[in-house]
């Protein structure tokens, strides 16, 4: 597949590039770090007061967390980088040269550079995950794990396509780069478990800015809790966000005034 | 300073004050979204802490309304003691674009407060509908103090605040004479920042043995303890201690400015300087 293939080269590169700057690589290694001790005490703060908050114990909390920088790490070393600095392409025009080549526009911003350091979250969100479900007493059957990680996928997926359509207005709002960290608050919102929230807010993280397919019902589906009607649905929701997204971004592109032109 | 001297450097910042507000004001629809950002992040806490208080039966050592006042009204708090320059100061020592600074009629410690001051004033304008809605989603449980000599208290400790984290964001692209990349630095001040002014842990919720501690360091004084005086959790003497904290660490910094400043202009080594 090409562009499987093209991935695996933007990777190196990305890989690469990384590595000339050692220092700063290591500096990102350790923020990673301190932000993943920073929701641990958060954790053992919250568990200070209560055995069980809104049906999660402090195990499975943990294991969400888990799987909430299993799924960050995934996040901001895939797709975070590109989407940051898309609106940097249509202001200055730097669109131009990606528009000349031969695949996917779209592919090619969304996924054409990696923040390697980043998978480092991944490693420790495994860890931690392997930890939590052994404490609460997690049976590990291969069709959870499918079941996770396709709830996974599908997070991603809708998180992915809401935030390119909102960073695809940049065409029209071309003085506002920060259009990315429009969702981003809410993007916090999947450190902790939706159950957490009441009412409004809960649907709001889960088909408005749809966090609770990254974490929830991933980590539901380990803990064997999952409602797995949701999966469908999620499956559904995400081809149709990504077609929409996609189609948003052509019918934008016609409004690109480049830098030649 | 002499009284002259006193009214012309006024004069100079507030011109600078002008020039930043209508710079800010060019970047509106940016800097709403910051501010938006702003009202969400202590929205996200709350909502959070919420469910634990109902989770542990009212057990928190903040009731409803006091965490509800705390964290509705943080933003205001953390946009007045919001900093950003250190790692612009620390390029300018880096790349010589100090020298620029030095040939300014001020010393650079006050003319740079026109940035902030010039800056934090839009956002403030942006700001403040926005908290009232926050405050007004969560009318049932806010409770706004009505003596008129605490809010006054609150806006003295927020200017101590908002002095303190100036400083110490200052001293810190300071040390940009001396070391390469001051980011590491910068981090790791943010994850303390993070962890022990009481952004996302109210400081009343670490364990009793902490208390001491998180009291003595600085941090408490740039975010928690305006809120502390708004929503009434101190007595006379809790606060007239926190005020002479604030005040010393304020001090403290500004005699580490100073240190920093003098020693560091005589390594500094520019084209020109």
């Amino acid at each position: 597949m090409k562009p499987l293939r093209l991935w695996r080269r933007f990777f190196t590169v990305s890989l690469m590039r990384e590595a000339e700057y050692r220092f700063n690589f290591a500096l990102g290694l350790l923020q990673a770090v301190a932000e993943i001790f920073l929701m641990l005490v958060l954790y053992l703060a919250f568990y200070r007061f209560a055995d069980e908050v809104a049906g999660w114990t402090r195990d499975e909390a943990l294991l969400l967390l888990g799987v909430f920088w299993i799924f960050d790490g995934v996040w901001s070393a895939a797709l975070t980088p590109n989407l940051r600095a898309l609106a940097g392409l249509i202001q200055d025009g730097d669109l131009d040269f990606v528009l000349l080549r031969p695949v996917s526009t779209q592919f090619l911003v969304s996924c054409g550079s990696v923040r390697v350091r980043e998978l480092l979250k991944v490693v420790v969100g495994i860890v931690i995950v392997a930890r939590a479900g052994d404490a609460v007493g997690v049976a590990w059957r291969p069709d959870t794990l499918v079941g996770a990680l396709a709830f996974g996928a599908c997070g991603l997926t809708l998180m992915y396509a809401l935030h390119f359509t909102i960073v695809t207005c940049t065409f029209w709002a071309l003085k506002v780069s920060e259009l990315y960290i429009l969702p981003g608050t809410l993007y916090d919102g999947a450190r902790f478990p939706v159950t957490y929230f009441k009412p409004p807010m809960r649907q709001l993280l889960t088909y408005v800015v749809p966090v609770a397919f990254a974490t929830t019902f991933p980590a539901q589906a380990l803990l064997g809790t999952a409602d797995w009607h949701l999966l469908p649905l999620g499956i559904l929701l995400s081809a149709g966000a990504l077609l929409a997204s996609n189609r948003f971004w052509h019918f934008a592109l016609r409004h690109y005034s480049s830098a030649t032109s | 300073m002499t009284l002259h001297e006193a009214a012309r450097l006024w004069r100079l910042i507030a011109q600078l004050i002008k020039v930043n507000v209508m710079m800010t004001l060019e970047y509106r629809a940016a800097f709403f979204i910051y501010m938006l950002n702003a009202t969400a992040q202590p929205a996200m806490s709350l909502l959070v802490w919420l469910a634990v208080n109902d989770a542990s039966g009212d057990a928190l050592p903040l009731d409803r309304a006091q965490l509800v006042t705390y964290y509705v009204l943080m933003g205001i708090v953390a946009v007045v003691t919001g900093t950003w320059g250190a790692p612009y100061l620390a390029a300018d020592i880096r790349n010589g674009d100090l020298s620029k600074d030095l040939m300014k009629p001020a010393p650079l410690i006050f003319t740079a407060v026109g940035n902030y001051v010039g800056e934090k004033i839009v956002k403030l304008g942006m700001l403040l509908p926005l908290v009232a809605l926050l405050g007004w989603l969560f009318r049932d449980s806010l409770q706004l103090p009505g003596e008129p000599w605490r809010w006054l208290l609150f806006l003295l400790s927020l200017l101590i605040a908002a002095s303190l984290t100036y400083l110490m964001d200052f001293v810190q692209g300071l040390l940009a004479f001396w070391i390469q990349d001051v980011s590491g630095v910068l981090a790791l001040e943010d994850l303390l920042e993070k962890l022990l002014a009481g952004r996302f842990i109210p400081l009343a919720f670490f364990p009793p043995a902490l208390a001491p501690l998180l009291l003595v360091l600085p941090w408490r004084y740039t975010l928690s303890f305006p809120l502390e005086v708004l929503t009434g959790t101190l007595g006379p003497a809790a606060l007239a201690a926190g005020f002479a904290w604030q005040a010393g660490w304020c001090a403290a910094m500004w005699l580490m400015y100073r240190v920093l400043w003098r020693y560091g202009l005589r390594v500094y080594a520019a084209a020109g300087a």
